[in-house]
C-alpha cells in the first residue's frame, strides 16, 4: 500500500477509549475526527511520508450521536445536522468534541476496520471545514488546555 | 468432552499446570511507542507548504497544550 489508510480531516472508525480505561480500546467501535497522523521522524534527508507501519501514530477527536444540549454554546463543540452529517458519510448528526481527544497507535486493536477496503473511513471533511477545525482545534487547546481531556496510550505527560 | 490440552510454550514444550495460589496478576502495559516528540506530522502529496506548516503547528500543541505559541 503506497496511501496511508486515513488522513488529517477523515472520520474513522476506531476503539476511542473510555474515561475511566484511558489507554485501553473500547469494545465499542466509535467514529472519530483525525486531527492529526505522525510518523517517526525521518532520518535526515529522508522522507516525510514513509509508509504506514504500527509506528504511526493519530490523534483524534471523539463524536457522539448523543444529544448535547449545550454543544451550541461552548467552543470545541461542534453539532452537526442530519444533512450535513450525511455529506461526511455519516447516519445520523452527531457532535464532535475537541475537548476530549485520544492519542493512538495506529493498530488493528485501535483501529479494527484498518485493513477493510477503505481503512475504517466513514467520511471525510472538505478542505475549508478541515482548516476550521484545526483553528478551533488550536484555539481550545491555547486557551483552555486544562479542561482537555486526554486519552490513549501514547497522550502527553501532563506537566507537574 | 474433550480435554483441553495443555499449554506449550513457544518452543514447543509442555508448560506446568499452576495451582491457584500459584497464579499470578498479569499487569498489561501499554506499548511502548517511544516518545511522541520523535514524531513528524504526515504530509499528505496534496498538502501545500501552508497546510502543512498549520497541522505541524496544530500537532505541536496537541503534543503540548501549556505551548502558547
Amino acid at each position: 500500500m503506497s496511501s496511508f489508510p486515513f488522513r488529517a480531516g477523515d472520520f474513522v472508525w476506531c476503539a476511542f477509549p473510555e474515561s475511566e480505561h484511558p489507554v485501553k480500546p473500547s469494545d465499542h467501535p466509535h467514529i472519530g475526527y483525525v486531527l492529526a497522523v505522525a510518523a517517526p521522524k525521518p532520518a535526515p534527508g529522508g522522507s516525510t511520508r514513509p509508509p504506514p507501519s504500527a509506528a504511526h501514530q493519530a490523534i483524534i477527536a471523539y463524536t457522539t450521536s448523543q444529544p448535547w444540549p449545550h454543544a451550541s454554546g461552548r467552543p470545541g463543540v461542534i453539532a452537526f445536522s442530519a444533512e450535513q452529517a450525511a455529506t461526511l458519510g455519516q447516519q445520523r448528526p452527531f457532535v464532535l468534541h475537541l475537548w476530549r481527544v485520544a492519542y493512538l497507535p495506529v493498530t488493528w486493536s485501535w483501529f479494527p476496520r484498518l485493513s477493510m477496503p477503505g481503512g475504517g473511513v466513514a467520511g471525510s471533511a472538505p478542505q475549508t471545514l478541515r482548516r476550521e477545525l484545526e483553528t478551533r482545534t488550536m484555539d481550545v487547546f491555547r486557551r483552555h488546555a486544562e479542561n482537555v481531556e486526554q486519552l490513549g496510550p501514547l497522550r502527553p505527560a501532563r506537566p507537574r | 468432552m474433550n480435554e483441553i490440552p495443555p499449554p506449550k510454550t513457544l518452543t514447543g514444550e509442555t508448560q506446568p499446570t499452576l495451582s491457584p495460589s500459584e497464579i499470578r496478576p498479569v499487569v498489561i502495559v501499554a506499548p511502548d511507542a517511544g516518545d511522541p516528540r520523535d514524531f513528524v506530522v504526515v504530509r499528505e502529496l496534496d498538502d501545500t507548504d501552508a497546510d502543512y506548516q498549520a497541522r505541524m503547528d496544530l500537532f505541536s500543541l496537541l503534543l503540548d497544550p501549556t505551548r502558547k505559541g
